[in-house]
Formats: C-alpha cells, sequence, structure tokens
C-alpha cells in the first residue's frame, strides 16, 4: 500500500521512509504542505497519509481540511505525527478531520501498529465505496423498470418516452438485463396444440 | 543527561546498522543548515521563523537521540514562544556546542557507526 509523507525535517522525514519501507510500504515523501497536496492531486494517489503539523507554505491543518473537502466519503486516512502534544492541539487535528494523532518523538511499536490500522481502514473503505458503487449502477437498472407504463390493453407493446410502442419482450430486454425464452403455458397449450396434450 | 544515545536511532530503525549510517549522515548535513536558518531569524528578529526552526530541531534531535541538544531546542521554542527573543539568542551557542559534541560521538564511534559526515 502506498503512503504520503508529509514532513519539512529531513531527518525525520529519512527516519520515516526507511522504517516504512522496511513494513512493506511503498512510501512517497513531500517536505511541505503545498508539495503534500499537489502529491495528493495526481492519480492513484495514496491514501493513507502522515501529516506532520508545523511546515512552511501550507500547514498540516489545512492539508487535512481540503483532504477532506475534496473526499467527503473519507477514503483517505489521515495519521497527523507532532510534537505539539497539548489537547487542544490533539483536539484540532481530530476536528480538521485527521483519523489518528500520534505525538513526537514516536514510538516504533505504536507507529507500526497504527499505519497497519489505517491500511486496514483505507482496503476496508475502498472495498465498501467500490460495492456501493456496484449496487448503485444495479440500481439504476432496476429504476428503468419502475412506474407506470402505457401498455396496448390488445397486443401488450408498452409505449417508451420517446413515444414509440414496442413489443413487451423488446422493451424489457432494453430496461433490464433479463432475456426472454420463448415457451408455452398450459392454457396457451391447451388453446393451439390440442394435439400435444 | 547524555549527550547523544545511538541506540534511540537503532532500536527506531530496528537495528539496521547501514540505515543508522545513512539517517545520521542526513542529521549532519542537514542541522547545521537548520542552524543557519535560525541564526538569521535571531539577527532579523523573525520571531515566527525563530520557533518554527527550533521546533524542527527539536524533533530531529529527538528522533536520533540527541537529548541535550533536545533540551536545548526545546527550551529555545519555549522562549521563542513567551516571544523572549534575547534568551533564544542566548541559547544558540550552547546549541552549537551541543551539535559539536554530537559530531565528536559520532567520530568516535567504532565500526559502521563511524559516519563519514562526521569527520
Amino acid at each position: 500500500m502506498k503512503v504520503l509523507i508529509a514532513e519539512d525535517d529531513a531527518t525525520t522525514n529519512a527516519i520515516l521512509e526507511s522504517i516504512l519501507k522496511k513494513w512493506g510500504y511503498e512510501v512517497i515523501t513531500t517536505r511541505d504542505g503545498a508539495q503534500a497536496w499537489a502529491a495528493l492531486q495526481q492519480a492513484d494517489a495514496p491514501k493513507l497519509v502522515i501529516l506532520d503539523r508545523m511546515m512552511p507554505k501550507m500547514d498540516g491543518l489545512e492539508v487535512c481540511r481540503r483532504i477532506r473537502k475534496k473526499d467527503p466519503l473519507n477514503l483517505t486516512y489521515i495519521i497527523h505525527l507532532t510534537t505539539l502534544a497539548g489537547k487542544d492541539d490533539v483536539v484540532a487535528g481530530l476536528g480538521a478531520g485527521a483519523n489518528d494523532y500520534i505525538t513526537k518523538p514516536f514510538n516504533n511499536q505504536e507507529l507500526r501498529a497504527r499505519v497497519a490500522v489505517g491500511a486496514e481502514m483505507v482496503k476496508l473503505q475502498v472495498d465498501l465505496a467500490d460495492k456501493v458503487e456496484r449496487l448503485e449502477e444495479a440500481l439504476a437498472h432496476i429504476k428503468q423498470l419502475q412506474g407506470v407504463l402505457p401498455i396496448c390493453a390488445y397486443c401488450h407493446k408498452i409505449r417508451d418516452d420517446k413515444e414509440v410502442w414496442q413489443k413487451l419482450e423488446a422493451y424489457v430486454e432494453n430496461h433490464s438485463d433479463a432475456r426472454f425464452s420463448h415457451s408455452f403455458c398450459p392454457e396457451c397449450l391447451d388453446k393451439y396444440y390440442p394435439e400435444e396434450t | 543527561v547524555d549527550d547523544f544515545d545511538p541506540t534511540i536511532l537503532l532500536d527506531r530503525l530496528e537495528e539496521d546498522q547501514g540505515l543508522f549510517i545513512k539517517i545520521m549522515n542526513i542529521f549532519l548535513d542537514d542541522v547545521p543548515k537548520q542552524m543557519g536558518a535560525l541564526k538569521e531569524a535571531l539577527d532579523t528578529g523573525d520571531a515566527d521563523t525563530v520557533r518554527h526552526q527550533a521546533h524542527t530541531l527539536k524533533g530531529s534531535a529527538g528522533h536520533v537521540g540527541a537529548t541535550s541538544m533536545q533540551v536545548v531546542v526545546r527550551e529555545m521554542e519555549k522562549a521563542g514562544q513567551e516571544g523572549d527573543m534575547q534568551r533564544t539568542a542566548n541559547l544558540f551557542p550552547l546549541l552549537e556546542q551541543e551539535f559539536e559534541k554530537i559530531k565528536h560521538s559520532m567520530r568516535d564511534m567504532p565500526g559502521p557507526a563511524n559516519t563519514e559526515g562526521a569527520q
């Protein structure tokens, strides 16, 4: 899984990059908030973000707010990693949309566990979003056959939204995934093919 | 307080000596740049930059186990937050001394931990 690091301190940035790679993550590093925001605009951008708070050009809170504004489904998991450890700082970080908050200097085991939780959440969210999308697509198909359909009382043709009368079979096939397999019901078999019964 | 405890960084890097050297070289290369920016901000009275640089140095020092340097920059950041630029400036020579001690510690360290950047 890809992880974006936004950290202006070269030493901390290099430590994070090294250990995250050791743990099997694909790492993209940035050195300020503006770089991080630009990296997140790319196609296939990381959905797991480790974000410092105090950075040049754009601080971590602003990056966080922008991510949430652009990503209302919360598919991006944001971990604030900062030396700002006061309760107000934590509240501000979470209030801006961060999912988690770790203080520096970080403990390796704690960081590893929290990043793993983030990776799992991202995977679940992406899977869920994919399922919702497929359900919405299916729902769109079903909706095509909802509502009042004008049908001829004699030949059973249906009038579509372009005022064209279509055979019942053609209409249903065009507005759903259903297909017809022609057969005879017992009454019609009796009526039209009495010799067969 | 110990000047420098390399086991903190080694532990952080899961005992990887190669990474230890790489990170210490980055630290020894980057800190003088940060200190230069801090000194310039002190000279020009740029309080925001002073606070930011002290804050960043605190993070660097803490992560590599430069404990005494971390204590000094924490004091500098605190003084900066209180608007006491004079105290921040007074602490700067102490920061330089602590950084020199780390460089010496690295140079005196036996084996692969002896980085080129500390020569």
